[in-house]
């Protein structure tokens, strides 16, 4: 009898936390800008050099990186889920449990995954944006709970909620860098020796939301951070911001 | 006795989860009662810059509602959604249109298509916008708002990063420097892990070039 009532129990908390849960499904567009600071020589004295980076930036890497020039060639949206189960990282690293996916997609590419698992079964990626996404109940990218210290802050309303909390940003041209959360790369610069043609690291806040208003459902996030780079296979400190925009009907 | 009670409780099972199943799409759907209609504060879809602004000079733009229009707040969200979409889109232009189309919604009524457009602005790249960002700026009440239009005029006065143009390695070559790396990287875990403990006896000598560990 006893056992029943526990699965009774168990049953009703189940279907009440179905029909009230919310999860902010959707694919939207991410868009990068941000400053680099580069060495650079003026008359015999060492100075900083500062440049910036828009979405341009971000797509030549992307059409270095893939070989696909049409990233470059056509307009382009790069595209990001951060509630879709990353099959393909969890399938060649198990124990761990990776949500977000990204995307990018033109007119003649159609829509590309930016990560996989190259014909020797070994998975890559080429940008991932690692943190504990709160509102979804869920790691994204490779997150380490168990490894980095992080608070999430809640802000919430009758259709509306976001959580603020530390993440990381990686962009990066070779996609066997991915930074596994064992530990492993979460630089760019010349880690055991080896460099890179293209990378930025950055390490700072981001905030994701929700919000459903009548049939529609939207998520948004912004990501704001510092780190460091390569470029063209130079050194940089970077500082920069990711935004991320997705709206859905139910 | 025992399957006639399984099977009463399967069904009860059953039950319970089309219940909730119902009660979700329900609850999905009528989320956000309709409000009362409300009067739209001013039109969202375009705007005429109220200061002066510099060239280029704003260009048409397309039909927008009229300040009495009447909208729904769900006219009202698809209405600035619609235009943030127009922006983005705009941001990856070249052409004059667009950048004046961009410059229009920095003076939106709605704060969200203000923000979007100085993103937008940024995205453009164009040193033709500094002019009005600053102009904005200094017609602009809103403390962090007039931060960001000015940071966003100072972003776009920095040197473009040069678009390079690596020759691309291959996929072999790729691998076999991230597995070389991984492990460097593994060594040099263990050697530090032999290092800290006192009964390995011989101290680590840490490599010079390299960064140090992740603070974890």
């Amino acid at each position: 009898m006893k056992l029943t009532k526990i699965l009774m129990c168990a049953l009703a908390v189940g279907a009440v936390t179905f029909a009230t849960s919310k999860v902010y499904a959707i694919q939207g567009t991410v868009t990068v800008s941000g400053t680099a600071l580069s060495q650079d020589t003026k008359g015999g004295y060492d100075v900083a050099k500062k440049n910036k980076f828009t979405q341009k930036v971000l797509l030549n890497i992307l059409a270095q990186a893939t070989g696909d020039s049409s990233i470059t060639n056509k307009k382009t949206t790069v595209l990001y889920d951060p509630d879709a189960f990353n099959y393909n990282a969890w399938d060649s690293n198990e124990g761990y449990y990776f949500y977000g996916v990204f995307y990018y997609s033109n007119s003649v590419a159609g829509l590309q995954y930016l990560d996989g698992i190259d014909t020797n079964g070994e998975y890559y990626s080429y940008i991932e944006l690692d943190y504990y996404n709160w509102i979804n109940d869920e790691n994204e990218g490779f997150w380490n709970g168990d490894g980095v210290e992080y608070i999430n802050i809640l802000a919430e309303s009758k259709n509306k909620e976001s959580a603020t909390g530390n993440a990381i940003l990686y962009i990066h041209s070779n996609p066997y860098y991915y930074d596994l959360p064992d530990g492993n790369f979460y630089y760019a610069n010349d880690w055991d020796g080896d460099y890179q043609p293209y990378a930025f690291v950055m390490h700072g806040i981001t905030q994701y939301g929700g919000s459903i208003s009548g049939t529609t459902e939207k998520a948004s996030g912004k990501f704001s951070g510092s780190g460091d780079g390569l470029y063209d296979y130079d050194e940089l400190v970077v500082s920069g911001n990711a935004t991320f925009k997705a709206k859905a009907k139910l | 006795m025992r399957p006639k009670f399984v099977f009463a409780l399967l069904l009860l099972a059953l039950l319970v989860l089309g219940a909730a199943f119902f009660l979700k799409q329900y609850l999905g759907n009528t989320a956000s009662p309709p409000n009362p209609e409300i009067v739209a504060p001013a039109p969202v879809v375009s705007n005429v810059v109220a200061v002066a602004v510099p060239p280029p000079a704003p260009a048409p733009v397309a039909a927008a509602p009229a300040a009495t229009n009447v909208l729904t707040p769900e006219q009202r969200e698809a209405a600035i959604d619609a235009e943030t979409d127009r922006l983005q889109d705009w941001s990856m232009n070249d052409d004059p249109v667009s950048l004046s189309n961009i410059l229009a919604d920095l003076t939106s009524p709605e704060k969200e298509i203000r923000e979007a457009a100085i993103e937008a602005a940024k995205q453009f790249d164009s040193t033709n916008a500094i002019p009005t960002l600053k102009a904005v700026a200094a017609n602009t009440t809103d403390t962090e708002e007039q931060i960001a239009l000015l940071e966003a005029a100072n972003f776009l006065s920095l040197p473009d990063l040069p678009l390079g143009n690596q020759p691309t390695q291959t996929r072999e070559q790729m691998k076999a420097a991230a597995q070389q790396a991984r492990q460097a990287h593994q060594n040099r875990l263990q050697q530090g892990a032999q290092s800290q403990n006192p009964s390995s006896g011989t101290p680590s000598s840490p490599d010079q070039n390299a960064p140090a560990g992740p603070n974890q």
